[in-house]
């Protein structure tokens, strides 16, 4: 076991190597760079002044030369300054980590919560009306557009019934403090969680249902009903046990997105996250910010792919690494 | 059939199902029902259990098919049955009747009654009429199963121990945790696998006929009165397959149960069955002592099944096979199922499908050929 972590470790760096270059060489190739997106339109600003603030910023080398750069830099844990924001990269991103964790890892627990036992009766009662509301609600979430369906749901719950705010993450000049702060934040999530859990359940819900259907024709299912077992123990130990393997990979993958942020609903609901800050260095060009958020999502998506792995042998006996 | 008759007729077969499958989901929601509904009298009390007219269905989308249709057998305390047939023809869907193990509520049983002698409980109950509370006692502890394939019927991600315990545990409600332990060694003991650690092994870290010994154990862990064995060597090597009858053998004497042996090895059931029942799509078309199939086969079919086995010692280029498949179970014809494989047919094979008469007191027979043996006895 520890050998195989050593080993999928060392792996892992040089899969982030290889991704740095990828990722570098596509964040310069984008037409319009940081320098001429700033000064865009502004008739003051003469071409040798561009070229200056280039060599500053770092821009007039090429790929192969900013990415060298780059890595040394990135090596020695500095990943640079972001254009925009004028702070080091690692600054930038934990002061805008709070709201799109707190965003995705409380929808994402609903999200489990949810999935798995609506997925486990829609299997039970597979082909019965249950199943197919079920059903029907999982591809409707999966087919709405996030957009669409905050829309909706701002004009009633915001506009019509008025019981929550529209945007935003606090309301503002309000001052509160304490519980009533936390009250606050509650009522500003609310809404982006409901978007959030509604479009990323289909996905979960479907997914244990195949599962749970899959496990409950096996013949260990069979068995355990033969010894006598009560319909519930037969669910709930012997059919939910298997089915836990191929789900437990599935949450592994879904770390990285607790911190890359729904880019969309975040925009929607002028959350000041990640995932917008992101969009908005992409827009501009910061590529010190893109460069370190990506490699940040990039760790993040190998971590998650290893401890999916680890849990794997944990819940399968017959997996030994 | 015109495409609109078909879709016609497919609307009828689900308008048909969708109302068998609310009054099953209906009687299944019931868990518990007084003792009246389900309890009745053995017709003879020397039974373990009584087949009467057993009718086991399936209401699928294309048909209803009859895979058990009036089959009446009945086994003996502490005797050994064996069920006989190609596969399809009703062997397996017969005893996952009785284990009430059917896949709902597409298979049900239609019709017809398993009478179970609880000779503990000093009753006899009817296994259809059961409601599920009452099945869970049974199931496991009175009547247990050994499945076919032994790689499967284990679940991959508990211990063997976790699983021996868990059945004994369930019904021995009041046994303490070290002698529920003990009994799991005790049974290992009784299949001749036990080992100091072997209730820690999975599944996965047996072969495939120490798995099946597990399952074995599992299933006379409770001391049952009856052990339903569907086709319990079909997955193992031959060798193996010696060892595992001998064992099963010895012990239902031990134990002093009854075996329903399901299988379409008559090797197997020469060696183990003291009565033997021959099915064909779905009905029973033979049955006797194994003695009276074995040296006075009546049937067509057990004639064919007889020739088509291999014998030591003599030699022939090709085996001898049965032509024909077993008929489409949706539409069944009118007349004998074996007609249009026989090669022995009558006359009288055109009309109506034939009565089982007896040719003597144990031996009975479905065929229009046997009707004047009877007459010319009498």
């Amino acid at each position: 076991m520890r050998q195989y972590i050593i080993k999928r470790v060392v792996v892992s760096f040089i899969v982030l190597f290889l991704v740095s270059i990828l990722l570098y060489s596509i964040a310069r190739s984008v037409p319009g760079d940081y320098v001429a997106n700033v000064t865009g339109g502004n008739p003051n600003i003469t071409p040798e002044m561009q070229q200056r603030m280039r060599e500053l910023y770092g821009l007039d080398k090429g790929i192969f030369e900013g990415y060298v750069s780059w890595l040394k830099d990135a090596l020695h844990g500095d990943l640079g300054t972001s254009f925009k924001y004028q702070k080091p990269v690692v600054e930038v991103i934990k002061s805008y980590m709070a709201p799109t964790f707190a965003l995705a890892f409380i929808s994402m627990v609903l999200e489990i919560l949810l999935a798995i036992p609506l997925g486990i009766i829609a299997a039970r009662k597979q082909y019965s009306m249950t199943d197919y509301t079920i059903v029907a609600i999982a591809i409707m979430g999966i087919s709405l557009p996030s957009f669409f369906f905050a829309s909706v749901l701002r004009r009633w719950l915001s506009i019509g019934l008025g019981i929550l705010p529209i945007s935003g993450m606090v309301t503002a000049r309000a001052n509160y403090q304490g519980f009533d702060l936390f009250i606050d934040y509650a009522k500003h999530f609310t809404l982006p969680i409901i978007v959030f859990v509604i479009n990323g359940i289909g996905g979960l819900l479907r997914y244990v249902r195949t599962n749970m259907l899959e496990v409950l024709s096996a013949d260990y299912v069979r068995t355990a009903r033969a010894k006598g077992l009560p319909e519930r123990k037969v669910i709930g130990k012997h059919a939910f046990r298997n089915t836990l393997i191929p789900i437990v990979t599935m949450v592994g993958g879904m770390i990285p997105s607790l911190f890359s942020g729904a880019v969309i609903t975040e925009g929607i609901f002028s959350l000041e996250g990640l995932g917008r800050v992101a969009l908005d260095s992409v827009y501009n060009g910061d590529i010190p910010y893109l460069m370190g958020f990506n490699m940040f999502i990039a760790v993040l998506t190998l971590i998650g792919t290893l401890i999916s792995d680890i849990l794997y042998a944990v819940v399968d006996p017959r997996v030994r690494y | 059939m015109t495409a609109k008759e078909q879709k016609q007729r497919l609307k009828e077969i689900k308008k048909f199902n969708a109302k068998k499958y609310k009054e099953y989901n209906k009687n299944q929601r019931r868990k518990r029902a007084p003792e009246s509904e389900y309890v009745t009298k053995m017709a003879d009390n020397d039974n373990i259990i009584e087949f009467d007219d057993l009718k086991t269905y399936f209401y699928t989308d294309i048909g209803t098919v009859k895979a058990v249709d009036g089959v009446s057998f009945e086994i003996k305390r502490g005797k050994t049955i064996g069920v006989v047939g190609e596969s399809g023809c009703g062997k397996s869907v017969t005893s996952l009747s009785v284990m009430g193990l059917l896949q709902g509520p597409t298979g049900q049983v239609a019709g017809g009654s398993i009478r179970f002698n609880q000779v503990g409980k000093n009753r006899a109950v009817d296994l259809t009429k059961l409601p599920v509370k009452e099945y869970e006692k049974i199931r496991g502890n009175e009547i247990s199963m050994i499945f076919q394939e032994p790689m499967t019927t284990l679940n991959p991600v508990f211990t063997i121990g976790d699983q021996l315990m868990e059945c004994i545990a369930l019904h021995n409600p009041n046994m303490k945790k070290k002698d529920i332990e003990a009994r799991a060694l005790e049974t290992l003991e009784m299949v001749g696998i036990k080992r100091d650690g072997m209730l820690d092994l999975y599944p996965h870290e047996l072969s495939g006929g120490m798995r099946q010994r597990v399952v074995i154990a599992m299933a006379l862990s409770c001391n049952p009165q009856l052990i339903i064995a569907d086709e319990p060597t079909t997955a193992l090597d031959v060798t193996i397959q010696a060892q595992i009858l001998d064992l099963l053998r010895e012990l239902k004497d031990k134990i002093n149960a009854s075996i329903m042996l399901i299988t379409h090895d008559l090797g197997v059931v020469a060696e183990m069955a003291d009565y033997v029942v021959v099915m064909y799509a779905g009905r029973i078309v033979e049955q006797g002592t194994a003695d009276d199939i074995f040296h006075h086969p009546a049937h067509p079919y057990t004639i064919g099944l007889m020739k088509s086995k291999p014998m030591l010692g003599e030699h022939v280029d090709r085996l001898y096979s049965i032509p024909g498949n077993v008929p489409n179970p949706i539409n069944l014809p009118e007349h004998c199922y074996f007609k249009n494989r026989c090669e022995m047919c009558v006359d009288k094979c055109e009309g109506a499908y034939p009565e089982l008469i007896s040719l003597s007191e144990t031996h009975k027979v479905s065929c229009y050929l046997r009707e004047n043996e009877v007459k010319g006895e009498n």
